[in-house]
């Protein structure tokens, strides 16, 4: 019992060529840079978008043969897309109503949907009055209340301010599982992929580079992308025993001892950085200068140049304490059982 | 900060409007205002009033059936000449109007080119009533169509997208999305297209003529009537102008800059 789709659509010079399928109860989130095709990706899903070739099924039956009112499929847009005539008991009431429910039956219904989703109070509200997490929550009552067989969110948390990002979330969360069939997610937040999702699906260029369980794409990124998303230095390199030697020449020792192409990551906060040469055992030690210090609230990311780029973060105190800034040259060291490797 | 406006900006400013306003201004005073009872109730006028209506609405009706359809395909869609379509669309707005009429006597006329076939049909437009109608929607129609596609920019048209996904069809999302979002431009394009075809005048009785109770409309009337029955003309005129300014005023924040 899933979701299948395997999604071509052309825009020259523009393809997206993706298969991806989601299973009854299970969230997966699409992740990728801008213009990977993503939107695209939940439109040709939805139907709005004409597929170039490819098949979406459910359960066994297609549905890209069927126009979009006929799939069955609820859609929540990146900023809600709520009816701007129509208030948002009649937004929710929309669907219902196009089926065929009586005005009466359809608010009543529509009613209880905001209620479950704790906006019962903002019924007779226009969309311009609505704050921005009300209006997420109108338009995810509104793509429930129609009963789809398959939910597709895009970002349906993008651009909230952070509380009632997680009071969305919340709700998001409940919701979701509550619905029990496929749902898929865009996001661009490694918090929200990793919170919702139980798989995620990455998709670059118009193609899924790597997908699998969310902890473990979290934990073995493949690409550039995944790895700043999901927050670790990833590098490609050539294993010969402990020593691996990175595609930029520098060299790295892990505490495997594999013959391969590997992946090798190191978590921002394996990098320790000091003003000398350290002492003691780190088996990597480098210097290094800072090309970008990037305050945070209790930590500090300093980003460093040279064959080995890495990114270190470190406690707010210690940054103020070591004086970091752009253009400090600083030593860097790393353990060699900090340095994760696993197959290329 | 804006400094303030040299006088000769001002100067001429002021005369563009004196020029604007003195004939209007003109017109009012002039209007033999004790016989108005007595002139409008003429058959003569009476009917042109009727006529006059019946060829304006009919045109904005005609307006609406074909011109929201066209400004639809021009505003959403992507296909080659659209951009060439726009402008001969506009076209009519700063066509000579008896060169209008011409141009419809040469397509829709007895031998015109889709004339013949109208003719085999039974349907005869020149010099009747439905060709005064024609000749008001050939004028007229661009103003719906750039009102309208003007509305459907400020569209977003994924709420069309929106409606679909939640078991909206074509029509239903036309109906209850796109009509209520659009009905501020479609009352506007109406307004214009009416108050353009009421005043239709040289496409008119190009292609339709002047018979009286079948093709002469108000804007004729007055100008026949000039030679005649100059008061009866003034009057006339002081009630289209009367109508201008009732279109403008319903057009308030749209055209007159209001809030």
């Amino acid at each position: 019992m899933s979701l299948d789709a395997n999604v071509v659509v052309r825009r020259d010079p523009f393809l997206l060529s993706a298969s991806l399928s989601v299973k009854r109860n299970e969230t997966v989130a699409v992740v990728g840079p801008n213009g990977a095709g993503k939107s695209t990706l939940l439109g040709a899903i939805a139907g709005l978008l004409p597929l170039t070739e490819g098949s979406i099924h459910l359960d066994g039956h297609p549905l890209h043969t069927r126009t979009p009112e006929r799939r069955g499929i609820g859609l929540v847009f990146q900023d809600g897309l709520l009816f701007p005539h129509l208030s948002a008991v009649d937004n929710v009431a929309f669907g219902l109503s196009c089926r065929g429910v009586r005005r009466g039956e359809a608010r009543q219904r529509a009613r209880r949907w905001l209620d479950a989703l704790g906006v019962g109070e903002r019924a007779p509200a226009r969309p311009a009055q609505l704050s921005g997490g009300e209006a997420r929550r109108v338009a995810l009552a509104r793509a429930l209340a129609v009963e789809p067989q398959v939910l597709l969110l895009d970002e349906p948390l993008a651009s909230l301010d952070a509380r009632s990002r997680s009071e969305t979330r919340a709700a998001l969360v409940e919701h979701m599982t509550a619905f029990g069939g496929p749902r898929l997610i865009v996001t661009h937040d490694p918090v929200d992929a990793l919170t919702l999702a139980d798989r995620m699906v990455i998709l670059e260029n118009g193609k899924v580079v790597q997908e699998g369980p969310a902890i473990e794409v979290a934990a073995r990124p493949r690409s550039a992308y995944v790895a700043e998303f999901v927050g670790l230095n990833l590098y490609r390199a050539r294993a010969e025993g402990e020593t691996l030697t990175t595609d930029d020449g520098a060299t790295l020792v892990a505490a495997g001892d594999a013959r391969a192409r590997v992946f090798a990551v190191v978590h921002p906060r394996a990098v320790a950085l000091h003003l000398e040469h350290p002492e003691g055992s780190p088996r990597n030690v480098w210097e290094a200068t800072i090309t970008e210090v990037e305050v945070q609230t209790e930590r500090t990311r300093v980003r460093t140049g040279g064959p080995l780029p890495i990114v270190a973060e470190v406690t707010a105190e210690s940054a103020a304490g070591l004086g970091l800034r752009r253009g400090l040259r600083v030593w860097l060291s790393v353990k060699a059982t900090e340095v994760q490797t696993y197959p290329a | 900060m804006t400094r303030r406006p040299s006088p000769v900006v001002v100067g001429l400013a002021i005369v563009a409007a004196a020029f604007l306003l003195l004939p209007l201004t003109g017109l009012v005073s002039r209007a033999p205002w004790s016989g108005a009872a007595r002139e409008l109730g003429r058959p003569e006028f009476r009917t042109a009033l009727r006529l006059s209506l019946i060829c304006s609405l009919g045109a904005t009706a005609i307006s609406l059936v074909l011109g929201v359809p066209l400004a639809m395909l021009l505003a959403r869609h992507r296909f080659p000449g659209r951009r060439l379509l726009r402008g001969l669309v506009l076209l009519p707005m700063v066509l000579p109007p008896v060169v209008g009429g011409v141009a419809l006597l040469t397509a829709l006329g007895r031998r015109g080119i889709a004339g013949g076939l109208l003719h085999r049909a039974g349907i005869a437009l020149p010099f009747t009533t439905a060709g005064a109608v024609v000749a008001g929607a050939f004028v007229a129609l661009p103003f719906m169509v750039v009102t309208v596609e003007a509305g459907l920019r400020s569209l977003d048209a994924r709420l069309d997208d929106a409606a679909a996904t939640l078991g909206a069809g074509r029509w239903q999302t036309f109906r209850r999305v796109t009509l209520p979002l659009l009905a501020p431009s479609l009352w506007a394009g109406g307004a214009l297209t009416w108050a353009r075809a009421l005043g239709e005048f040289g496409a008119t009785i190009t292609f339709a003529g002047n018979a009286p109770g079948r093709t002469r409309t108000l804007p004729i009337e007055v100008y026949l009537a000039l030679e005649s029955r100059p008061e009866e003309a003034i009057l006339l005129s002081v009630l289209l102008l009367g109508v201008s300014l009732a279109v403008l005023l319903s057009l308030r924040g749209r055209w007159l800059g209001l809030p």
